[in-house]
């Protein structure tokens, strides 16, 4: 790993004030991420990941304090003044939204809100944002972009009002492509069509991408490394074969065992998970998921657990059912240093995925 | 065109034929769904699948005649339920319940829970110390401790709890048939777990049938017995669940089944997608529906419309080209790029 990462953020905190007392979204939360490499960040709703995200854009709602450094590119967007986070924010990092309705103004045509931030971050002339308009329309697989960058936002379906964002987000040419649940309203087919996109845009462009989603199936063939929030706490990071080969965290079990998947034979009891997420105002010390974990005890529910590290010496994945991830690339990402989780009862070394039915051959061809 | 019936079984406890349902637009009229036909066995799950627009919301209310069909007959328990009054109808719905998308606001919330569960029991006349002994066992049923929810009010939970609700108020008339309308769409997967394994304990202790309506593949697959692909108002493809998930007939159910995001690191995502977009469904096309996207298209697609025919046993499929496999490529309709080369 290079010295210095794209994006490095050391112990961010963010506290939103509400009537309800003081939210704590995020609670010391260390990421990095390299240009070209694109990272998973999973939770369920209220895990801090979207205000997290939020944090490294300076979209957090107002009354949110944040404390913790953001270094991007050398520059800590927390510490510098706002006129010189702007430099950076909506220019050199991008972001596409869940909601592409709510993210588009509905009065003004696309083409002048897709060249917006380009005309004033680059100071593009028209004649020249029009070129770019059509150009990135085209980039993002909207037919006929010359006649269609003159068209308002309901005369496109969702899905190509989510390549309009897309197309948005990349006007500046970001060097960061934030997706926040950029897919989690639309339907199979096309969420499968703008994480194409995406895919295909980070490659071409060596972006660095965060995906963030609360679907380990939409970023499990997708990312290079994952970080499983909780309550607003990584409780576990590592490269994305080693998250699902050899998860530690209870809560990654649990969250795994939780997706019904079409290999397992119909019926099939899903394992979910006793209770709700907890309540961020009133969080108590200790390990957050352990009123929900079934390997709780006195200790994880007092004691926050320490940051453990997975050493090269784990054991070799047994049997054949473990996959055919080679265990020699394996030991290479973890010797790198990147599993890192917190829990005192982690789960078995060497877990298998769900197993595999071999007769599911989804698709013929 | 007609569907034959006789791939229809014996002694259904539900069974719809030809069911069109079209709406009034402003460019003309909707064509939600378009001639369906299908069964449902007293004990069985039946998941309609599909994408947005594809009818098969539409098709779960016009069963219970919310509203009623524009044509074709939907028969329960023996009884014609098109042209029931509200009388009749009101009747009928205690033995053919729905539980919703938004759990919460399908919830009034001014009302307290218990007075939510007890509300069927109350139209249908149960005294109220039978009725309050009833929604007690009902929500201890659903997993709720009924001394400590029965005076809160819907604010107080969670999406998830707000569901175990809408299914406790739904199973406290006994119903036989319990219509699942995106029941966990708008739920986190630990709790669309939780509310999943739920309706399947349900459907045991109450000896329910279901028809289980949901875009989510996965999901479908993890509760149906049977399952019916919908796309544009039609039923492309129905069968065995096992059947339809291992050996798809309809190009349509196949790329459907390949978009589903895999759990799996080692499963990488084809290149394969779906191009286009679903056509309006006030000028649906001529003869296949799916022809406009479909990568097996040919000019009999365009001039004549395929019915349900046997696959395998049990499993129909309408289409002229079934179970032939698809291009490797992605399927470009239109030249805007797609195709990845960098």
């Amino acid at each position: 790993m290079p010295a210095t990462p794209l994006l490095d953020v050391t112990e961010l905190d963010v506290r939103i004030g509400t009537p309800r007392g003081v939210v704590h979204a995020v609670n010391g939360v260390s990421l990095d991420l390299d240009r070209g490499e694109t990272l998973g960040i999973v939770g369920e709703s209220g895990s801090g990941k979207s205000m997290f995200v939020r944090a490294l854009m300076g979209i957090l709602p107002s009354g949110a304090t944040l404390n913790g450094s953001v270094l991007f590119d050398g520059i800590d967007l927390t510490a510098v003044p706002v006129g010189q986070a702007r430099e950076v924010w909506g220019r050199r990092i991008g972001m596409v939204f869940q909601d592409p309705m709510t993210s588009l103004n509905p009065v003004v045509r696309i083409g002048r809100q897709i060249s917006e931030s380009a005309r004033i971050h680059l100071g593009l002339n028209r004649r020249r944002a029009e070129e770019l308009e059509v150009e990135l329309l085209g980039q993002v697989g909207i037919p006929e972009p010359e006649r269609r960058r003159r068209d308002y936002p309901h005369q496109f379906s969702g899905g190509m009002r989510q390549r309009v964002t897309i197309a948005m987000a990349l006007a500046c040419e970001p060097d960061l492509l934030i997706a926040d649940e950029a897919t989690t309203a639309l339907d199979v087919t096309v969420q499968k069509q703008i994480l194409n996109l995406l895919q295909r845009i980070q490659r071409e462009r060596n972006m660095a991408m965060i995906l963030v989603s609360h679907d380990l199936g939409v970023v499990a063939g997708r990312t290079d490394r994952i970080a499983v929030m909780y309550a607003g706490r990584v409780v576990e990071r590592a490269p994305t074969p080693l998250l699902f080969e050899r998860r530690r965290h209870r809560y990654t079990d649990a969250l795994l065992g939780a997706i019904p998947r079409l290999d397992h034979p119909p019926h099939a009891r899903l394992r979910s998970i006793s209770g709700t997420p907890p309540d961020m105002a009133t969080l108590g010390s200790g390990c957050a998921f352990a009123p929900r974990c079934p390997a709780a005890d006195d200790r994880c529910r007092t004691e926050d657990p320490p940051s453990a590290s997975e050493s090269a010496v784990a054991p070799q994945p047994t049997g054949s059912a473990v996959s055919e991830v080679s265990a020699e690339s394996l030991e290479a990402s973890e010797s790198a240093g990147g599993h890192v989780y917190h829990c005192f009862h982690p789960v078995a070394a060497s877990v298998p995925t769900a197993p595999r039915a071999a007769d599911t051959s989804e698709v013929p061809g | 065109m007609t569907d034959t019936v006789t791939w229809l079984r014996d002694e259904p406890l539900l069974r719809v034929q030809n069911l069109v349902c079209q709406f009034k637009a402003p460019g003309g009229t909707v064509h939600a769904v378009s001639d369906i036909t299908f069964d449902l066995l007293r004990g069985e799950t039946l998941g309609l699948v599909g994408e947005s627009g594809c009818g098969k919301s539409t098709t779960g209310r016009a069963i219970l005649q919310l509203p009623p069909p524009t044509e074709g007959s939907v028969v329960f328990e023996d009884r014609e339920l098109t042209g029931f009054g509200r009388g009749e109808m009101r009747e009928v719905r205690r033995r053919l319940q729905m539980i919703f998308q938004d759990p919460i606001s399908s919830l009034n919330p001014r009302r307290k829970v218990r007075d939510i569960v007890a509300e069927g029991l109350t139209i249908a006349g149960v005294d109220k110390e039978r009725s309050a002994r009833t929604v007690d066992a009902v929500l201890h049923d659903v997993g709720m401790d009924p001394e400590q929810v029965g005076d809160r009010r819907p604010h107080e939970f969670s999406g998830g709890q707000c569901q175990r609700i809408a299914i406790a108020r739904a199973m406290a008339i006994e119903p036989s048939v319990l219509i699942c309308d995106e029941p966990v769409a708008s739920l986190d997967v630990s709790v669309q777990a939780q509310i999943l394994n739920l309706l399947e304990d349900m459907k045991t202790r109450y000896g329910l049938s279901l028809i289980f309506i949901s875009h989510d593949l996965a999901v479908v697959h993890n509760v149906s017995d049977r399952i019916a692909v919908m796309y544009l108002g039609k039923i492309v493809e129905i069968g065995q669940a096992s059947a339809v998930y291992s050996s798809p007939a309809h190009p349509y159910t196949m790329t459907l089944l390949d978009a589903v995001p895999v759990p799996d690191p080692e499963v990488a995502p084809s290149e394969r997608v779906l191009e286009g977009e679903l056509p309006s469904p006030l000028r649906p096309p001529s003869g296949c529906r799916f022809r406009t996207r479909c990568p097996l298209a040919q000019q009999v697609c365009a001039d004549l419309e395929p019915t349900l025919q046997p696959a395998s046993d049990g499993h129909y499929v309408a289409c002229h080209f079934p179970s032939q496999p698809l291009p490797e490529l992605p399927l470009v309709t239109s030249g805007n790029g797609q195709s990845r080369d960098a």
